[in-house]
């Protein structure tokens, strides 16, 4: 039972850590670049803000990340 | 009192919805060619096919679903083009800090997503001091786009039709106040560039006219899934996912002794194929085949002037992971973001 109760205290903590991360203002990118993230293993790129830069990333899934 | 049908206001989601059944806010308001209003039509099915009722006649009604579609025909600006190919193809980046914004546009990664963004949709044709019609239809996703170029004079010799369906849910009256109409810029064919495995058909003065198009096919039988969700008794679609889909490139130019196509094709040689069009430095579109083959090669005719019809076959590019790619520039920075 007290093994149950650490757990969901560190679940608890978990969830407060990433909506923290939320609310904090992202820093822009560089200028001159956009960030694109795939959406499902959360890898992130800068890519120079150009479309012969941005199409093969895009193309392979990476969406734009708004800031 | 009736209405003309140019009372129409038609207002097209700028932002993607959040959700298929979550209607976007922010619409652009353009003209049209084409005069179809939608219908948000129910399906009924009867009983007329089934036995044991000693005769072949209905003796009743039962709902199925809702059936919503329409197509857009509009001359080519770069704004509409840019709404048309940002939902079509799927994956669209904006950037730039001010207009004119810069658009690159590819297909979804169906690795990643077989959902293109949903766009609402509201028609509204003003009557007698009310409204003949105001529906606003949710979760919509484009079916098909084609760009057609022409040679002659004016704006028909540039054109962009959509064919669009809808999820089936509908909003009425809409409660949307449709902004007024978005300043459009015009690509006429005048402007373009082409050049198809290193033949530049403009410099030549050979190109006479062609066709640029995406085809989704999209799933609309499995949008209708158990739970997905029903309106006034009627089924909806809870999803709209991409199938097998199709880009098409055609063209027709001037057959000269020099003509390199039959070659093309007999070899097989596959090479980049790109179509800009614009109205000016801050409004443009620009299609790119990384990779294309020609597929059929066809001795034809126009005005009395011997000509060659190309079919190109695009194919999968793996440097450019993509098989089309559009960048537009126009003063719209919300569309499909």
């Amino acid at each position: 039972m007290p093994d149950l109760k650490q757990e969901m205290a560190d679940v608890a903590a978990a969830i407060e850590r990433l909506e923290t991360q939320a609310a904090a203002p992202a820093t822009p990118p560089a200028p001159g670049k956009v960030r694109l993230r795939h959406p499902h293993t959360g890898d992130i790129k800068e890519v120079d803000a150009v479309p012969e830069k941005l199409i093969p990333i895009m193309g392979l899934g990476y969406q734009q990340v708004k800031e | 009192m009736p209405a003309r049908i140019q009372q129409l206001v038609l207002g097209l989601g700028a932002n993607k919805q959040t959700a298929i059944g979550t209607a976007g806010t922010t619409f652009l308001r353009f003209k049209k060619l084409d005069t179809t209003l939608t219908t948000p039509k129910p399906i009924f099915e009867n009983d007329a096919a089934e036995i044991g009722k000693q005769h072949e006649f209905i003796t009743a009604t039962f709902p199925s679903h809702y059936d919503v579609a329409n197509r857009l025909e509009k001359y080519a600006s770069a704004e509409f083009v840019t709404w048309a190919t940002a939902y079509a193809l799927g994956n669209a980046t904006v950037t730039g800090s001010s207009a004119p914004y810069t658009y690159t546009i590819v297909p979804i990664d169906p690795g990643t997503t077989i959902e293109l963004p949903y766009f609402s949709l509201v028609e509204q044709v003003a009557e007698g001091g009310g409204s003949a019609v105001d529906n606003l239809y949710v979760g919509c996703a484009i079916e098909d786009f084609t760009y057609q170029f022409n040679y002659g004079p004016g704006r028909s010799s540039s054109k962009m039709t959509v064919n669009w369906v809808g999820s089936g849910k509908l909003t009425t009256p809409s409660g949307i106040t449709v902004p007024a109409l978005t300043v459009e810029n015009n690509m006429l064919a005048a402007s373009m560039s082409l050049t198809v495995n290193g033949v530049d058909y403009v410099a030549t003065k050979r190109i006479l006219s062609g066709s640029i198009g995406w085809k989704n096919n999209l799933l609309l039988n499995a949008g209708f899934y158990p739970g997905s969700g029903l309106q006034n008794g009627l089924q909806i679609r809870g999803r709209m996912e991409i199938g097998a889909r199709v880009p098409t490139f055609q063209f027709t130019a001037r057959l000269l002794s020099g003509s390199t196509e039959y070659t093309t094709l007999i070899n097989q040689t596959t090479g980049t194929a790109t179509l800009s069009v614009n109205h000016d430095a801050n409004n443009s579109v620009s299609f790119s085949f990384p990779k294309m083959a020609f597929q059929v090669v066809e001795n034809a005719e126009a005005d009395g002037i011997v000509a060659v019809t190309v079919t190109g076959a695009p194919q999968y590019d793996t440097v450019s992971n993509t098989v089309l790619s559009i960048t537009t520039k126009c003063g719209i920075n919300t569309i499909a973001q």
